[in-house]
């Protein structure tokens, strides 16, 4: 099935095009719904504001926003391409690694800082740092 | 429910790929007719041309590439591709040094998930993730598969939510625009 192979080349270029139409003049979302009901900083909280500060080349913001997701970034771009053209040349053998124990602790080190941006006196790590 | 199909190439084995996959990598020339085929559920591997679901696909002989007899006249395929007890996951394919094939962990998407999509459900996603390795290790090969599948599942609800949410978010800036 090559479909699947030219739905990844077509949202890959999509998704590019976007970029380029929007850098300079995206004024961002709505805000989170699930920050305005119940108040609270998920681990990707600030995400799309640090997106919208890296397209204006501004890193500084980009990581007062989000720094872990930012820090993360290159890592999770390498591990999500390989997995989604794995998925699209149907290739299993070009799948990420599990990442092991240091996957599994990273995995648990977002899980933290998201604990970690909703108490008292960790203000710092919330976005626009609080 | 799509079916998992594993096959055995190079003295690997690949896989877990839906039905569909398995016939389209035989089409291109990927799989022969007579490699390995295994499912859950089939008590050992079998030669392609006897499995019911897939014999009736047409078969192409590609030029250059002879059919070799049945496999299962032959010794050599058997020592190689010892039968799975329960699962493909539980025990080491492909002979002595052989890779050990375990459940994908699904720990780098549910950390995407926890990231981009903004939902809790990534969170729950990573527990299970996390638990998939250590299970596998100590060859407790259904528990591991079991944890891969919910952190599959959890990472597919999130990634679902997020999508079918920002679909209404974008029609709902349209409608008040």
């Amino acid at each position: 099935m090559a479909v699947r192979k030219w739905l990844v080349i077509g949202l890959a270029l999509g998704a590019a095009g976007m970029v380029i139409l929007v850098r300079g003049n995206f004024r961002g979302l709505p805000p989170c719904p699930l920050h305005s009901t119940t108040e609270l900083y998920c681990p990707g909280c600030g995400v799309t504001r640090a997106s919208r500060a890296l397209m204006h080349g501004d890193l500084g913001t980009a990581l007062q926003m989000n720094a872990v997701a930012i820090l993360l970034m290159p890592l999770m771009a390498f591990v999500m391409i390989r997995e989604i053209a794995a998925w699209g040349w149907q290739r299993p053998e070009w799948r990420p690694g599990t990442g092991g124990r240091w996957g599994i602790r990273l995995g648990f080190a977002v899980i933290l800082y998201g604990i970690l941006r909703n108490l008292p006196g960790f203000e710092f790590l919330r976005p626009g740092g609080g | 429910m799509s079916e998992e199909w594993y096959y055995a190439s190079g003295g690997a084995q690949q896989g877990p790929v839906t039905i569909d996959d398995l016939k389209a990598r035989h089409a291109a020339g990927q799989i022969q007719a007579d490699a390995l085929i295994w499912k859950e559920g089939m008590d050992n591997w079998k030669p392609w041309n006897q499995v019911a679901e897939l014999a009736s696909a047409p078969e192409i002989v590609t030029e250059g590439a002879p059919v070799s007899p049945a496999p299962t006249a032959d010794p050599v395929g058997d020592q190689i591709y010892a039968p799975p007890a329960t699962n493909p996951y539980a025990g080491t394919l492909g002979g002595a040094g052989g890779p050990t094939v375990n459940p994908p962990n699904y720990l780098w998407q549910s950390i995407a998930c926890t990231l981009l999509c903004c939902l809790p459900f990534g969170i729950v996603g990573i527990v299970y993730a996390a638990k998939v390795d250590g299970l596998s290790a100590t060859g407790k090969a259904a528990a591991a598969l079991e944890a891969s599948n919910k952190a599959k599942f959890w990472c597919g609800l999130s990634f679902g939510t997020s999508i079918v949410c920002t679909i209404l978010y974008l029609i709902l800036m349209v409608a008040v625009a």
